[in-house]
């Protein structure tokens, strides 16, 4: 249990720790970090080597992309962009370096759309814009098709790092770019966006230096927390499982509802996975059954059951018994006709000079002015509260079972 | 007379649920029209949704399923309706929500679609739903497609042929409005969809829920909202007015429950006056007895 206990807090603290630091540390690191306007820059050219052998030098300009292919969960293969910083050399990578409109073949090579002849190196190879696995080919490749020239698999051999020349102090200094080292564009408003050299126009002021890597890895850390919620619903299940199984066992009267839940599930799990077929299929429409026929009707109608408890408690509490119960009655009686179209039914006649006395205008007032200074309030409060409650946790001050406490 | 009045004070709760079931249930036999304000809030949004130019899309996290399909389903179709009509880009993605939401969203997308002849993939695409708000809410604001690899028919969201309507769409610059429906949305929208504010953030919520939302109108965080079912007749109607007999309302739902829901408010608000009247009466009888 302490074990436990302790690898919880050290994981709360580490992941605490992680977000405080990317919110407060800047993207690159202070000191080293040269800052100015923007007025040209050399390319990085990143030379490749292709499984037959053969160099392509791609240099990063506008409409290359450098990638991993990774395959999805599904198998299928899926293109991870690379920024170029990111790059190393020995690593794979497929490198998109230009995209044309097809316009034919003329004595064997391959024309784009102004007749211009777009050579392909060796290495080079096209694809039909959105299909991933093989080549096109060229004999049935439509006249107009929109193609990428792209370099597959390909193992980085060397990288030639491009620079960038800033005006600092009145005066031109050339930034080498390098592993690591990230371009931000500074804006008046907000975080700078992280781009790529070619994407910066004279002019614009820019911020070069190595990362810190906090940012780089905040799409591993949203994954991480994908991962853990989807977790959490599998763990849900496996516990009322659990209950139930327990109550299944048991010769009680709780063993109809514990079959009624594992049939339940069942027959969720069967909608759930039958969803995904084709409309006029029979899988789909049992999917479909279940839960705009079942579930829908279900559940509307223990929600609009609280339109029935709601008239009851209004009507037992509203009750004027004070000056403040008086006001408070007013209000949600302004607010509630204000809301409907009585509001502008019963005000509607004073005319639009009178505008302001509306019924649907003095509710709008009442939400806007008061409501909303009372709300803030309120956000104060409970986010003081949710710092503190955070602040606990993360301390490892909190003992409940949540971080491996007692029950 | 006030001996009389004082029964008001104790009226049966069967009798109030009673009367609360026809008010609600007469309206859909009897055609009944009223004035329809429109609420500076819903005008806003519904501008903003309406100028989206051609190289922008409407991103939409719809989260809602059975529970509160009473107000959003019709906050969804009058979107969904305006922007097919408009054929206005547009892509749903649902966020911590019950994993049934895509599924509910689709089917109006379809029935929508079939009405004004929009194409998936190239009008609108579902992205399907992910866990982990509200880190994954930044992430999709810097790749929506590093978050969402494939759509919700298992399409790769890198395939042009497939999803044209996401060659183009890479992150919050590419949004031009989000629209967050569900009974109760997220503030995190606000936070980390694009920390420099430049995403306009609308919710379609509950009507209960809305009092919540309006210190961040005024503050200009969000540019909007549609409260409850009021909001979507509304939207109806902003879009009816705009583009007239072109806009099909064949199925839409916002004005055609707009007058039960008013009619139910008609006898909460009644049954409050007659219980304080019959508590005034119940004092008075006492007191009269007492003499």
């Amino acid at each position: 249990m302490a074990a436990r206990r302790r690898f919880i807090a050290i994981l709360t603290f580490l992941a605490g720790l992680y977000f405080l630091l990317e919110f407060v540390l800047p993207p690159t690191v202070p000191g080293r970090t040269s800052r100015g306007i923007y007025l040209s820059h050399d390319p990085t050219v990143v030379r490749l080597r292709t499984g037959a052998g053969d160099f392509v030098d791609v240099a990063v300009r506008p409409g290359v992309e450098l990638s991993m292919m990774v395959r999805d969960p599904t198998g299928k293969l899926q293109a991870k962009v690379q920024r170029t910083r990111e790059v190393s050399v020995g690593e794979t990578l497929t490198a998109r370096t230009r995209t044309f409109v097809f316009g034919g073949l003329r004595n064997g090579l391959v024309v784009d759309a102004e007749g211009a002849v777009a050579a392909l190196r060796p290495g080079e190879q096209l694809y039909l814009d959105g299909s991933e696995e093989t080549p096109a080919d060229l004999a049935a490749l439509p006249i107009g098709s929109k193609v990428r020239v792209e370099v597959r698999s390909a193992r980085v051999a060397e990288v030639q790092w491009g620079s960038v020349t800033l005006l600092q102090n009145r005066e031109r200094a050339t930034i080498q770019l390098g592993p690591h080292v990230a371009v931000l564009r500074e804006k008046r408003k907000g975080t700078p966006d992280e781009i790529e050299p070619y994407e910066a126009r004279v002019g614009d002021t820019l911020a070069i230096g190595h990362t810190t890597f906090l940012r780089d890895q905040r799409d591993t850390a949203a994954q991480f927390n994908t991962v853990l919620g989807t977790l959490a619903l599998g763990m849900g299940l496996l516990s009322l499982a659990m209950v139930n199984g327990r109550k299944l066992k048991r010769s009680g009267e709780d063993r109809w509802v514990a079959l009624a839940f594992f049939a339940a599930v069942a027959v969720g799990v069967c909608a759930g996975v039958y969803k995904y077929y084709d409309p006029n299929t029979t899988e789909r429409a049992f999917s479909d059954t279940i839960v705009f026929r079942l579930l829908g009707p279900v559940g509307s109608t223990i929600f609009s059951l609280l339109a029935f408890y709601l008239a009851s408690a209004a009507y037992r509490a509203f009750r004027i018994r004070s000056a403040e119960a008086a006001l408070m009655m007013a209000t949600a009686l302004i607010v509630m006709l204000g809301q409907t179209p009585f509001g502008m039914y019963l005000t509607g006649w004073l005319g639009e000079q009178l505008k302001a006395l509306w019924l649907p205008n003095v509710a709008g007032w009442i939400l806007r002015v008061p409501n909303s200074a009372v709300v803030r309030g309120l956000i104060f409060g409970t986010m003081l509260g949710g710092i503190g409650t955070a602040l606990r946790y993360w301390l490892n001050l909190e003992k409940g079972s949540a971080m491996g406490g007692g029950d | 007379m006030w001996g009389w009045l004082a029964r008001l004070d104790r009226v049966p709760r069967q009798t109030i649920y009673l009367l609360m079931f026809v008010a609600c249930g007469l309206p859909f036999f009897l055609d009944v029209r009223l004035p329809l304000y429109v609420w500076p809030e819903t005008r806003a949004v519904f501008e903003v949704t309406d100028s989206t130019p051609p190289n922008k899309v409407v991103l939409i996290c719809s989260n809602w399923v059975q529970g509160s399909q009473g107000e959003n389903w019709p906050q969804y179709e009058a979107l969904v309706s305006h922007l097919m009509l408009r054929g206005i880009k547009f892509v749903v993605i649902a966020v911590d929500s019950d994993p049934l939401a895509p599924q509910f969203s689709e089917r109006i997308n379809e029935r929508q679609a079939a009405k004004y002849g929009r194409e998936y993939g190239k009008d609108w695409v579902n992205l399907g739903m992910v866990r982990g708000a509200p880190l994954i809410m930044a992430s999709i604001g810097r790749n929506i497609k590093s978050v969402f690899p494939r759509d919700y028919r298992g399409n790769s969201t890198n395939d042009a042929s497939k999803l044209p309507i996401l060659q183009g769409v890479t992150g919050a610059a590419d949004f031009q409005i989000l629209w967050a429906i569900e009974y109760q949305p997220s503030l995190d929208w606000m936070v980390w969809l694009d920390p420099a504010g430049r995403v306009p953030v609308a919710f379609g919520s509950a009507g209960i829920v809305t009092t919540s939302w309006y210190p961040y109108i005024s503050s200009g965080q969000m540019k909007g909202m549609m409260a409850g079912i009021r909001g979507a007749a509304e939207y109806e109607s902003l879009v009816r007015e705009k583009y007239g007999s072109r806009y099909d309302q064949e199925g839409l739902r916002g004005g055609r429950l707009l007058v039960p829901l008013a009619f139910g408010h008609l006898v909460i608000i009644a049954f409050i006056l007659l219980g304080n009247l019959g508590m005034v009466a119940k004092r008075r009888a006492g007191k009269g007895g007492s003499r």
